[in-house]
C-alpha cells in the first residue's frame, strides 16, 4: 500500500511451486501486499487459485519456493524450529474446515489448551482458568470443556477453532475460508464474532473467502487473485464500487443485489470456459483466455500490479 | 370461559443457557467403544472364552498332581477317565496338564509376537509416514525387500543360527511381521499430517514429537489394536504349523502344535487325542478372529452412534 503507517505484515514477491508429476504447479505465482496493524485484508478469488496455499505458506506450513515474508520488521520464512514457535506464539491460523479441524480425540478443554502447553503459558489451575475465560469469549459453556468435538454443530466447532488461535494471544490471524463451510444463518454470527474480537484486541486479520458480500463487510482492503496472481487490489469501498479488472467485474456481477427490480436489470458477465491449470498457465496474462478485451500484447507480456489511481492496484494491460 | 389477561402471562423468551446445552453425557472414546463391543454378543463370548483360556492357561497345570514333563510307561495311551482327564500320551504323559502348559506356550508366542509387531510396525511405520518423501521412500523398500523373503527359509536359517526354541520362533515371526503394521500405521499417518488438526498444532508451535503422540497414534490406535489382535491368532497358528513340521518347541515342553503332532502319530489308534488339541486351535483361533471384527466395529469411529 501506498501509505507510510508501519505494516504489520508484509508479503514481497511470494511464490510457492509444488513439483507434481506433468510439471510445476504455480500455486502462488509473484504475490506482493501489505496489511497495517488493527486492519483486515480480505483475499478473494475462486476454488484453486491459491489463496490458501498463500495463507499456509505465510503461516509456515509451506515453505516459499521465493520471496519474503517480513512480520514486524522481521523475515519470518525459513525459520529454524525455535524461531517457528515464537513466531506462532504471534500469528495464528483459523481453518476452513470445522470438522476437520479439531482432533476427534481430544476434549474442547485440551484442543484449547494446546497453545498454553506448548508455549507453557499457564499450568493447573490457572490454565484451566484460562479456557474457561477464553469459552466465554467465544460464547460457548464452561461445561462444554470436558465433550468431544463430535458433541458440536459445525458453529460451535469453528468458535472452539477460533478459541484454540486466541488461546496464546496472538497479534496476527489469517483465516482461511473460516465461515464457507457453515450455514449462512451462523457465517454471520462467526463473521461478528471476528469483528468484535478484531475490536477488543486490536488484532490484524488476512481473511480468505470466496464469498464477495463477506468479504465487503469484514475487510478494509481486499485483493483479487486469479491463477496464483493478484490481478487487483484496493480498498473495499472502491472495490465494489469502480472495479477495473475485468475478472473482478465478472466476479462482482455474480453477488445477487437484494433487489429485485435492479436484479432483474442487472446484466450479468458470464465467462467463458475453465479456469486454466495452474500446471500450464497461458503465456502472458494469466486471464486473456477468458477475457472478452484480450488484445496482442496480452499473450506476449505479464502485466505488472500497478497504481492506476490513489491506492488502487490492478494488473492489466488495459490501464497501462 | 377463562378470561385471558396480560397478567397472566410472562415473558420467557430464548434460554440461551439451555439452548446451548448438550444432553447426551460426555464419553470418552474408550467408554464408547466399550459400550458398542458390548452390544455385540459374539465379540463378548470370545472375550470371555479367551479370558477363561488365559486363566486355565495359568492354572490349568496345577490342577491334577503330575507335572507336564512326567511320564508313566505303565499307564500309556490311555483314554480320559477320573485320573487323567484327557487321557495320556504315548509316553504316559498327562495330556490335561500337557493341553494346558501347551495353551501357555501359544498364547505367549502369540501374544508377544503380536506385540512385538505391533510396537515395531507403528514406531517404524509412524516415522515414515510422518516425515515422508525419500525417508519414507527408502524406508518403504526395505519394508518391500523384508516382505519378499520366503518365510520358511528364513526360519530354517534362524533355526540353524540360533538353535531352536521359544526365541527363536518368536524372532522368526517378529522379522517378517511388523512389516504388515508398519504399512498399515504409514498409510494412516500419511492421511492424518495432511488433516486440518494435525496443521493447526503445527501452526501452534508443537514440536513432531507431539504431534505423533498427541495427534497421530491417538487417532491411528483403534486400526492398530484391531490389526494386534488378527496377528495373534495368525501367530499362534504358524507357531503350531512349525511345531507339526517339527520346527517348534522341543520336547518335553509342549505346544499345541507339538501336541497335535504327537496325535497324528497315533491318530488311527487313539483318535481322540488329536481333538484336544485341535479344538483349542481352531476355537482360539476363531475367537481371537471373531473378538477382532467386534474391535474393529467398535472401535470406527465412522460407526458412532
Amino acid at each position: 500500500m501506498s501509505s507510510n503507517d508501519k505494516a504489520l505484515l508484509e508479503v514481497k514477491n511470494l511464490k510457492k511451486y509444488f513439483y507434481v508429476s506433468g510439471g510445476v504447479l504455480k500455486a502462488v505465482d509473484d504475490v506482493s501486499f501489505a496489511i497495517k496493524k488493527g486492519q483486515t485484508l480480505g483475499l478473494v478469488g475462486e476454488s484453486g487459485c491459491g489463496k490458501s496455499t498463500t495463507g499456509r505458506t505465510i503461516i509456515g506450513l509451506y515453505e516459499p519456493t521465493g520471496g519474503e515474508i517480513i512480520f514486524d520488521g522481521e523475515k519470518v520464512n525459513h525459520l529454524t524450529y525455535d524461531g517457528r514457535k515464537k513466531f506462532a506464539r504471534r500469528a495464528q491460523m483459523i481453518f476452513q474446515d470445522p470438522y476437520a479441524s479439531l482432533n476427534p480425540r481430544m476434549t474442547v478443554g485440551d484442543i484449547i489448551g494446546e497453545g498454553i502447553d506448548i508455549h507453557e503459558l499457564y499450568t493447573g489451575k490457572e490454565r484451566m482458568e484460562r479456557i474457561y475465560e477464553l469459552l466465554d469469549m467465544v460464547g460457548l459453556n464452561r461445561e462444554h470443556a470436558n465433550r468431544f468435538p463430535h458433541e458440536f454443530s459445525g458453529g460451535q466447532r469453528q468458535r472452539i477453532g477460533i478459541a484454540r488461535a486466541m488461546a496464546i494471544e496472538p497479534e496476527f490471524i489469517i483465516a482461511d475460508e473460516p465461515i464457507s463451510a457453515l450455514d449462512v444463518s451462523i457465517q454471520a454470527q462467526i463473521v461478528n464474532l471476528l469483528m468484535n474480537l478484531q475490536q477488543e484486541k486490536g488484532l490484524t486479520y488476512l481473511f480468505i473467502a470466496h464469498d464477495l458480500s463477506m468479504v465487503r463487510h469484514i475487510s478494509d482492503n481486499v485483493a483479487v487473485m486469479y491463477l496464483g496472481m493478484i490481478v487487483e487490489m484496493t480498498n473495499s469501498v472502491e472495490l465494489y464500487a469502480n472495479p477495473l479488472h475485468p475478472y473482478t467485474q465478472a466476479l462482482l456481477s455474480a453477488v445477487p443485489i437484494p433487489d429485485p427490480k435492479v436484479e432483474k436489470k442487472r446484466e450479468r458477465i458470464i465467462l467463458e470456459g475453465d479456469v486454466p491449470s495452474p500446471i500450464n498457465p497461458p503465456s502472458g496474462c494469466r486471464f486473456r483466455t477468458r477475457c472478452k478485451y484480450a488484445m496482442d500484447i496480452c499473450k506476449e507480456q505479464t502485466p505488472s500490479l500497478r497504481e492506476v489511481s490513489n491506492g488502487h492496484f490492478v494488473a492489466c494491460h488495459l490501464f497501462s | 370461559m377463562i378470561e385471558l389477561t396480560r397478567e397472566k402471562f410472562e415473558r420467557v423468551g430464548p434460554n440461551i443457557e439451555e439452548s446451548q446445552a448438550i444432553v447426551r453425557p460426555s464419553m470418552t472414546y474408550w467408554q464408547d467403544a466399550w459400550r458398542r463391543l458390548k452390544m455385540n454378543k459374539v465379540a463378548m463370548a470370545s472375550l470371555v472364552f479367551l479370558i477363561l483360556l488365559g486363566i486355565m492357561a495359568i492354572i490349568g497345570p496345577y490342577m491334577l498332581p503330575y507335572k507336564y514333563s512326567d511320564q508313566n510307561l505303565m499307564l500309556t495311551n490311555r483314554p480320559p477317565s477320573a485320573e487323567h482327564w484327557f487321557g495320556t500320551d504315548y509316553l504316559g504323559r498327562d495330556l490335561f496338564v500337557r493341553t494346558w502348559m501347551g495353551a501357555r506356550i501359544s498364547l505367549t508366542i502369540g501374544i508377544t509376537a503380536a506385540l512385538l509387531d505391533g510396537i515395531i510396525g507403528v514406531i517404524y511405520g509412524g516415522i515414515s509416514g510422518y516425515f515422508g518423501g525419500q525417508v519414507d521412500n527408502v524406508m518403504m523398500r526395505i519394508v518391500d525387500i523384508l516382505y519378499g523373503i520366503p518365510y520358511l527359509i528364513l526360519v530354517i536359517l534362524l533355526m540353524l543360527v540360533m538353535g531352536p526354541g521359544l526365541v527363536t520362533i518368536i524372532t522368526a515371526m517378529v522379522i517378517t511381521g511388523w512389516v504388515g503394521m508398519a504399512r498399515l500405521v504409514r498409510g494412516q499417518v500419511l492421511q492424518l499430517k495432511e488433516q486440518e488438526f494435525v496443521l493447526a498444532a503445527k501452526t501452534l508451535g508443537a514440536s513432531p514429537g507431539r504431534i505423533i503422540m498427541k495427534h497421530l497414534i491417538p487417532n491411528t490406535i483403534g486400526p492398530i489394536i484391531v490389526s494386534i489382535t488378527f496377528d495373534v491368532p495368525a501367530a499362534i497358528f504358524t507357531e503350531a504349523f512349525l511345531s507339526y513340521i517339527g520346527l517348534g518347541v522341543q520336547p518335553p515342553l509342549a505346544s499345541w502344535g507339538t501336541l497335535a503332532n504327537d496325535a497324528t502319530n497315533v491318530l488311527l489308534l487313539y483318535p481322540y487325542q488329536l481333538f484336544f488339541p485341535a479344538f483349542f486351535i481352531s476355537v482360539t483361533m476363531l475367537s481371537f478372529n471373531l473378538l477382532g471384527d467386534g474391535l474393529r466395529d467398535a472401535l470406527d469411529p465412522r460407526l458412532r452412534k
